[in-house]
């Protein structure tokens, strides 16, 4: 079966995901990098990132190649189990000792690892394994109450830690699955859209004391309203659709004002860094100023002055697109979500070729994770996207997230060289 | 699942996703390329940041190149208690620059604040700033400050430099256009730890240091000028005095003294510092002036020398008042009323004159305007329009009242005088070098204008001559070297009425008659009523600094000036020979060769001292006189002390140098007691103690720097009588 494997090798994926590992290790080195003239002035925070990403590096080949070689059906029969396994570490994980503030990381002698990044792998099979099975039909309230439990779950243990960025990643990696197992519009946007539109409300709260008119919102709304009158065959749907956005846009506000000022201050610091320089908008701001005094052709490798006078927070892993950015520029950091781009578009060209509905399925929520974390991670940077911490697959420094991302791109490339396979 | 329907689906996903990343891309676009020059300039704001590079501040030298004012760098150290190593060897070392205890420095570490200053203004050797400045925690900032190695000369007149680095007052103030150079600047990286950097390639400028200035200040006078002048103050009880020495010729500001007494510095004119009296501050010249008033007269030709003028026996009622002498006079020649300083005879003189006429004369001599000296403030002096001049003016002003002016304006008037008639303006400094020693700026002499003829400068040397040979200024006279000069004696008055009691003594002369070397002004401030004439007081204190000048330097003995004078009219003149350091024998014998006359009276010893001094040219059958010392070591040989009651200190102390003694001086005034007594029998080289007539128990030691090494050999020969 090896020989099959091989010889239906997706390069398409291979490719970009092993260039991209390159380009990660180099971002590193030049994060660690001090020019020698600067050396005793300034000294950096003594961990050698580069090295050890070379060693997590390494061990993500292996996994990947593990990856590729176990059969996939193995995924399939072990995926119930995989998922109790990781239940239980996400469990003890909170009962450890706190460490730098949240309970992430479970330390098995020199080696550290989160099992939140273990969950999403989980995760993505059961949901795979339980909706490639023909009698759920996901729009059946009990298939589509037990799939929502299922991520629910790790997503309240995960948001205990508290990591609200990683907890995100489930509900993100549901709704595609969901979609793509077949659930109706309807639903979908009823289910998408009131979230949509609290952030909005939110949001627009703060644009509106800055001045200005809630445009977007408005705009969402007249959208709802178009959505609804073309679906008002479904009148139930529709209006419900309608009311929910309606009450959320109502009952935010209302919420937010129940909050005490310095809840709301965090909040719309969440949502909009740039109302807070000085606090938790200081990462994000300096992230801006990296990315923007890069331009269009950057710096020049090793030559990053926010990375190097340490402005950049963060910058071996929440930022490391920032450095990438500003060293490389506007043409580095282009290439980067290219590659990205190609091996999810490969991804999904692959979920409509694969024959068997859980390698389908594991694909979706594959391509759902990497996506996800690429548009979150990079929105971040450049002031899009709420600071998470999400890290950026492959380029930003730890172990978990190396040999996860390695590891489901390994799966990728296993299914997609079985894709004839029932 | 290869099916219609979910096809779409995939593609409606991808068409989310794809637009979605488009937004990235917008987004990325606009930050990294539309804003780039915005953000550019954000990063390079917070990174980098441009600092001063100071330029260094030129240094002030004297005339001969000896340092009047440099820079140097004291430092004010602090330290950061969160980043201070608590080990003893940085604590210790911190102490020892800054002077805390141990004790002391902790309590400041353990203060709970970002920077803690420990101490300012301390002096760190190279080694000692390479050692604190690497302690982790401990900053020093530079604090650039102007030192006077010579010791502060007039502090108003080479002025202070203020925290910037920037002159304040003085010639510091008025060559700061010289002195302070450009400052450079260097961009530096900072970090957001707030570490700084300066990267190789950095942009930067660097600063054009100042200029040294070399001053027509000769240190050495200076030094004797102040020394002088402040025993004169001190001597004279006066709120104040000025001394001005300056080279007629060329207007060079050889020395400029002031000093104000503990009590003058109540008094207005003396009060700030920062002002100069002898250019800021007018007074009434009294008879100085009259100076002025007979050059006027004749250079128009108005009175002839051998005039002669009742003097009505020191009361005169003229119509527009009554004018007073001090000493009553009867007939006196023109030459005589300035010699013994009639004001009577005087106004008689000047007769009709037009008063615009002596009003544009006085201005042409520099009075009612400024000189040009380059310190700051300088007064222009009080001199009415003719118009506002009441009747009695014109006579006022002949003597020297009813106008103020600045010492500086005198004294440039009698060097004009000394040259032959021409007013210069006074000059401070010589040139400006830069760092590597270049000239870059020689500061010329300005001639301002012929004031009047050589024949009337001729006859005026004349009269200040008699001055001093038989006038009012006897006291100012020297063996061996001729002065000219002229007394004054001004009452003070308060802008309305002359105040009782309070004068400004001033005498105004030069040095050598013959060929001025050098014209001094001393100006004493309401000095005691026992010395409130000028001739009493400023003229004695002009004695001694010109006889400490002779002394020290050979100014007055210009061989090229008077080699000029004999290859023209004299051939007869024969050169002195250089007699220092011979015994009598040898002496004896180089005079005879050469026809002249030795005058000593004791011959002990080497000569140390001879009137004419080497290459004076004379007649060759005069007489030199010499003054013999003993040489210090030989201090086996007993020497009988002379008596030396009665006279004056001066001479005492000659007497006793010629004795092989030292001498150290209580009081002043003539030698009351002298301990050993006259006759005593003590090794030479000894001390002997002269208690003068005045102040000998007030201040109870006023030693003379050079014998001052003597005092404890004083007390020794004191128990051993």
């Amino acid at each position: 079966m090896a020989e099959k494997n091989l010889r239906n090798m997706e390069w398409g994926i291979l490719i970009p995901g092993l260039i991209l590992i390159c380009i990660g290790l180099a971002n590193l080195y030049s994060v660690g990098h001090v020019p020698e003239e600067l050396r005793e002035t300034f000294q950096m925070g003594g961990r050698d990132y580069f090295h050890r990403q070379l060693i997590w590096s390494a061990a993500g080949l292996v996994a990947m190649i593990v990856a590729f070689a176990i059969p996939f059906r193995y995924y399939e029969g072990s995926a119930v189990v995989f998922y109790g396994v990781s239940l239980i570490s996400l469990v003890v994980v909170l009962l450890l000792e706190p460490l730098k503030g949240s309970s992430r990381w479970i330390s098995i002698g020199f080696f550290r690892f989160q099992p939140s990044e273990l969950m999403k792998i989980a995760v993505i099979f059961i949901l795979a394994r339980y909706l490639s099975e023909k009698k759920n039909d996901p729009n059946r309230f009990r298939v589509i109450s037990l799939a929502i439990l299922v991520v629910l779950v790790p997503f309240t243990l995960i948001l205990k830690q508290p990591d609200l960025g990683t907890a995100l990643v489930f509900p993100a990696l549901l709704f595609p699955v969901l979609y793509w197992r077949g659930l109706n519009e309807g639903v979908m946007i009823l289910f998408l859209t009131p979230a949509i539109s609290a952030f909005l409300t939110v949001y627009s709260e703060s644009t509106i004391s800055d001045g200005t008119y809630p445009f977007p919102l408005l705009v969402f709304f007249l959208m709802i309203l178009v959505v609804a009158y073309r679906r008002r065959r479904r009148l139930f749907q529709s209006l419900s659709l309608v009311a929910i956005n309606l009450g959320v846009m109502f009952i935010i506000p209302t919420l937010m004002d129940m909050l005490k000022p310095y809840q709301q201050r965090r909040i719309m610091a969440f949502l909009r860094p740039e109302s807070d320089i000085l606090g938790m908008g200081w990462q994000v701001y300096q992230s801006k100023v990296a990315i923007g005094s890069g331009g269009f052709t950057g710096k020049g490798f090793l030559q990053g002055t926010q990375k190097l006078f340490a402005f950049l927070p963060e910058r071996h892993s929440d930022f490391a697109f920032s450095v990438l950015a500003e060293e490389r520029g506007f043409v580095g950091g282009l290439v980067v979500l290219i590659l990205f781009s190609l091996i999810i578009a490969r991804g999904f060209y692959l979920a409509t070729k694969v024959k068997n509905r859980f390698a389908s399925m594991a694909i979706i929520g594959i391509c759902s994770y990497f996506t996800f974390h690429v548009i979150v991670n990079i929105g971040m940077t450049i002031g899009l996207a709420p600071v998470t911490g999400l890290p950026l697959p492959f380029l930003s420094y730890g172990g978990s997230s190396m040999l996860v991302s390695c590891f489901l791109l390994g799966v990728l490339l296993n299914f997609g060289s079985s894709f004839y396979e029932y | 699942m290869p099916n219609r329907y979910s096809e779409w689906r995939i593609r409606l996903v991808s068409i989310i996703a794809a637009l979605i990343v488009c937004v990235l891309v917008y987004r990325i676009i606009q930050v990294q390329i539309i804003r780039h020059d915005t953000y550019s300039e954000m990063a390079r704001k917070q990174q980098k940041r441009k600092i001063n590079w100071p330029a260094r501040r030129g240094s002030i030298f004297d005339r001969n190149g000896y340092p009047v004012a440099v820079s140097h760098n004291s430092y004010d150290i602090g330290i950061t208690p969160r980043d201070f190593s608590q080990a003893d060897e940085a604590l210790k070392e911190l102490s020892e620059v800054s002077g805390r205890s141990l004790k002391q420095l902790s309590r400041l570490l353990r203060k709970d604040a970002p920077y803690v200053p420990v101490v300012k203004g301390v002096n760190l050797s190279v080694e000692q700033h390479l050692r604190v400045s690497s302690l982790p925690g401990v900053k020093l900032d530079a604090c650039p400050e102007r030192l006077n190695p010579l010791g502060a000369m007039t502090p108003g007149f080479i002025g202070s430099v203020d925290h910037g680095g920037n002159g304040n007052g003085g010639l510091e103030l008025s060559l700061q256009q010289y002195l302070q150079g450009s400052d450079g600047w260097i961009v530096i990286n900072r970090s957001a730890r707030d570490k700084s950097y300066r990267s190789v390639n950095a942009p930067g400028k660097k600063p054009v240091n100042g200029h040294n200035i070399f001053l027509t200040i000769d240190s050495g006078i200076q030094s004797i000028v102040d020394f002088e002048l402040e025993q004169a103050v001190d001597r004279y009880g006066a709120v104040g005095g000025a001394a001005i020495v300056i080279d007629p010729w060329t207007g060079d500001i050889i020395a400029f003294s002031e000093k104000a007494s503990s009590r003058g510095r109540g008094s207005t004119d003396w009060r700030s510092s920062g002002t100069l009296y002898s250019t800021s501050c007018i007074f009434e010249p009294g008879s100085t002036f009259k100076l002025v008033t007979d050059a006027f007269l004749l250079e128009k030709g108005k009175v002839d020398p051998y005039d002669v003028f009742y003097g009505e026996n020191g009361t005169a009622k003229f119509d527009f008042g009554t004018f007073r002498d001090d000493h009553p006079y009867e007939w006196l020649t023109f030459k005589e009323s300035f010699v013994f300083s009639s004001n009577i005879c005087t106004i008689k003189a000047m007769g009709d004159t037009d008063k615009r006429d002596f009003y544009s004369f006085i201005l042409n001599m520099g009075f009612g305007g400024r000189t040009g000296i380059s310190t700051p403030a300088e007064s222009k002096g009080r001199l009415r329009e003719t118009d506002e001049w009441s009747g009695r003016s014109l006579a006022s002003i002949s003597i020297g009242q009813e106008i103020g002016v600045t010492g500086l304006q005198l004294v440039m008037a009698y060097c004009a005088v000394a040259n032959g008639g021409t007013l210069v303006a006074p000059r401070v400094a010589l040139e400006a070098r830069d760092q590597d020693g270049r000239t870059v700026e020689k500061f010329p002499v300005i001639k301002v204008r012929r004031v009047f003829s050589p024949e009337t400068a001729e006859t005026m040397v004349d009269f200040c001559r008699g001055v001093v040979r038989e006038g009012t200024g006897t006291r100012s006279a020297i063996s061996g070297i001729e002065i000219a000069g002229k007394t004054g004696t001004a009452q003070k008055s308060d802008g309305y009425r002359y105040i009782e009691g309070r004068y400004v003594a001033s005498f105004a002369g030069f040095a050598p008659a013959g060929d001025p070397r050098l014209v001094c002004l001393v100006i004493l401030d309401e000095p005691a009523y026992a010395y409130h004439y000028g001739g009493t007081s400023a003229g004695v204190a002009f004695r001694k600094i010109i006889e400490g000048i002779n002394m020290s330097t050979d100014i007055f003995l210009d061989r090229s000036r008077s080699m000029v004078a004999i290859g023209s009219d004299d051939e007869e003149r024969v050169e002195i020979p250089n007699l220092l350091r011979m015994t009598a024998g040898e002496a004896e014998t180089a005079a005879r060769k050469l026809g002249f006359r030795l005058d000593y009276s004791t011959s002990e010893g080497e000569i140390f001292s001879q009137v004419p001094g080497p290459g004076t040219l004379v007649e060759p059958d005069a007489g030199i006189a010499v003054a013999f010392r003993t040489s210090g070591v030989d201090t086996n040989k007993k020497v009988s002390v002379p008596d030396l009651r009665g006279l004056s200190i001066r001479k005492a102390r000659r007497m006793l140098i010629e004795c092989g003694l030292k001498s150290s001086i209580r009081g002043y005034g003539s030698v009351r007691k002298q301990t050993p007594g006259a006759g005593a029998v003590v090794r030479a080289g000894d001390n002997v103690v002269l208690h003068c007539s005045f102040g000998s128990t007030a201040r109870s030691h006023v030693s003379v720097q050079s014998f001052r090494r003597g005092s404890r050999s004083a007390d020794i020969s004191r128990r051993r009588n």
